[in-house]
């Protein structure tokens, strides 16, 4: 059977009042939609806190869920929802604003470099690939939301154009030209580093 | 041919196959020539590679725990009625003591208040001035259908007791001399319609040569000079057009008023047509009858029937309210 079709299978029995159906569906999705809010929000606790904004949310609507969409889209549409205001909270800004000025502070690949280089290419690009994984997160946290996120949903997830379309809720040709927009932007933040 | 700045903004859609089979095949092209725009489109995979490699980061081991945790905490909304209403038999009584108590808290002061909320009852006539402050509210462009208010107030004493407009509105008015002494609370304002058989010309219009020479009363003279010292303030309304002199039909009113022993206190014009409307003035009591007789030379005169408290002596507040002859 299918991913989706197993999704479908948890989703109706929920439906029809068995809760532990979700606990199932929890896991199935979680990993994904943590690296998701990860990604987006470049914050281990904040993306935890929107992960599991994500799962409440979809706790609530699952019984009008219907099966002709993709669990895994609506799922992402939903964290995208929680990612986004976790950004435009007030607590979440403060916490950015604070570790951005001198200590970029650590993420699981390690301590995050105090900056990034622009241009020729320099010793950053001998650097090991845990840093340098460290540098494209941080070239990621400073594109603009907008980019951020259809950058994050095709390059990180791996969605379809037409799947961030419907997880975004932007028309196929924002999609297609905010994409390359971003990938230009990382590209040109990151040359000499990839 | 394509250029290399087309190429390079699709690009991104090329490295995603997501090119129609056409722009496709122009960007293969192109590439095969270009050196610039291949090494463009190797920076561009070598950075979707890049982002791609990003570590999956995995959720907490304990993510499922934490969520039931979550969920399982009263959300604000549980938290706040759980606050107001539980336990339901202690809490409900109390609120329901407290509502009554609030209710004849509300019910014992609210008579209070009454008196003061309500209007006095009326007379007609000043029924019908108060409508004329009503116009003069709804007429605050207009040149100064305002300044009928104070007297107006004034007959009418607890009738607009809050009105905050009253002060702007005095300033508005163009032609208040002098403030008339406060009235006592009985008095009325006697009400008079005087149809003039002369014209009665706007205000703007020019002013005919008979009325250069007028002897302007001190009143008239004063009417005049405060507009010229409205046309002087710099704050005046530009558009409101100052005439020379009064309008000969208020300067014979003025005179009449004047001959009355009486008082001219402001002269109310149309804001629509510039015409003069009304004019609001004080006279001895006992000179009514004169200064009737004089206006009746200068048109039809009705005095309305006088229903309130009416004063044989003293001052008398006065409008004349005007109309022309068709």
């Amino acid at each position: 059977m299918t991913s989706s079709g197993e999704d479908a299978l948890l989703i109706e029995a929920f439906q029809r009042g068995d809760k532990k159906a979700f606990d199932e569906l929890v896991i199935r999705h979680k990993d994904r939609i943590f690296n998701l809010c990860y990604r987006f929000l470049g914050d281990y606790e904040e993306a935890n806190d929107s992960a599991q904004e994500a799962f409440v949310k979809a706790y609530g609507s699952l019984n009008t869920f219907r099966l002709e969409s993709a669990f895994s889209t609506w799922l992402y549409r939903i964290a995208v929802n929680a990612c986004k205001n976790k950004l435009g909270s007030a607590a979440y800004r403060a916490k950015r604003k604070t570790v951005s000025l001198d200590n970029p502070g650590n993420n699981e690949d390690g301590p995050l470099p105090m900056e990034i280089q622009n241009g020729t290419p320099s010793p950053l690009a001998r650097m090991e690939e845990k840093e340098k994984m460290a540098l494209v997160q941080r070239a990621l946290d400073t594109l603009p939301t907008e980019f951020k996120m259809v950058v994050t949903l095709r390059d990180v997830e791996g969605l379809s154009y037409e799947e961030i379309a419907e997880v975004t809720g932007l028309n196929l040709g924002t999609v297609k030209s905010r994409i390359a927009r971003a990938r230009t932007d990382l590209r040109n933040k990151l040359r000499g580093v990839l | 041919m394509m250029d290399c700045s087309e190429i390079r903004n699709s690009l991104s859609e090329y490295l995603d196959d997501a090119l129609d089979a056409k722009a496709k095949a122009f960007a293969d092209e192109h590439l095969r020539t270009c050196p610039a725009c291949r090494e463009e489109l190797d920076s561009l995979k070598a950075l979707v590679k890049g982002v791609g490699s990003l570590k999956s980061v995995k959720a907490p081991a304990d993510f499922l725990d934490q969520l039931h945790k979550r969920m399982e905490r009263p959300s604000k909304i549980s938290k706040i009625r759980e606050w107001l209403f539980y336990p339901l038999r202690v809490k409900i009584p109390l609120q329901l003591a407290g509502a009554a108590v609030m209710a004849i808290i509300i019910f014992s002061i609210l008579p209070l208040q009454q008196p003061s909320l309500k209007l006095p009852s009326k007379p007609e006539q000043v029924k019908e001035a108060g409508d004329a402050v009503n116009y003069a509210h709804e007429n605050k462009v207009g040149k100064s259908a305002a300044g009928s208010e104070a007297p107006v107030q004034k007959a009418a004493p607890g009738g607009v007791p809050n009105d905050k407009d009253s002060g702007k509105s005095a300033l508005r008015s163009e032609a208040l001399v002098q403030k008339a002494p406060t009235p006592e609370p009985a008095e009325e304002t006697r009400i008079v319609a005087l149809k003039l058989k002369i014209q009665v010309r706007a205000k703007a219009a020019a002013p005919q040569p008979s009325a250069a020479p007028a002897p302007a009363s001190p009143a008239v003279q004063e009417l005049q000079r405060q507009k010229l010292a409205e046309r002087a303030a710099p704050q005046e309304d530009k558009r409101e057009e100052v005439p020379e002199k009064e309008p000969e039909s208020v300067l014979s009113i003025t005179r009449a008023i004047e001959a009355a022993k009486g008082k001219v206190l402001s002269v109310d014009y149309s804001p629509q047509t510039g015409q003069p409307e009304s004019i609001q003035a004080e006279t001895p009591a006992e000179q009514l009858p004169i200064l009737y007789e004089k206006l009746r030379e200068l048109g039809e005169l009705q005095v309305s029937p006088q229903t309130g408290t009416q004063k044989d002596s003293g001052l008398v507040p006065l409008r004349i309210r005007l109309t022309v002859s068709p």
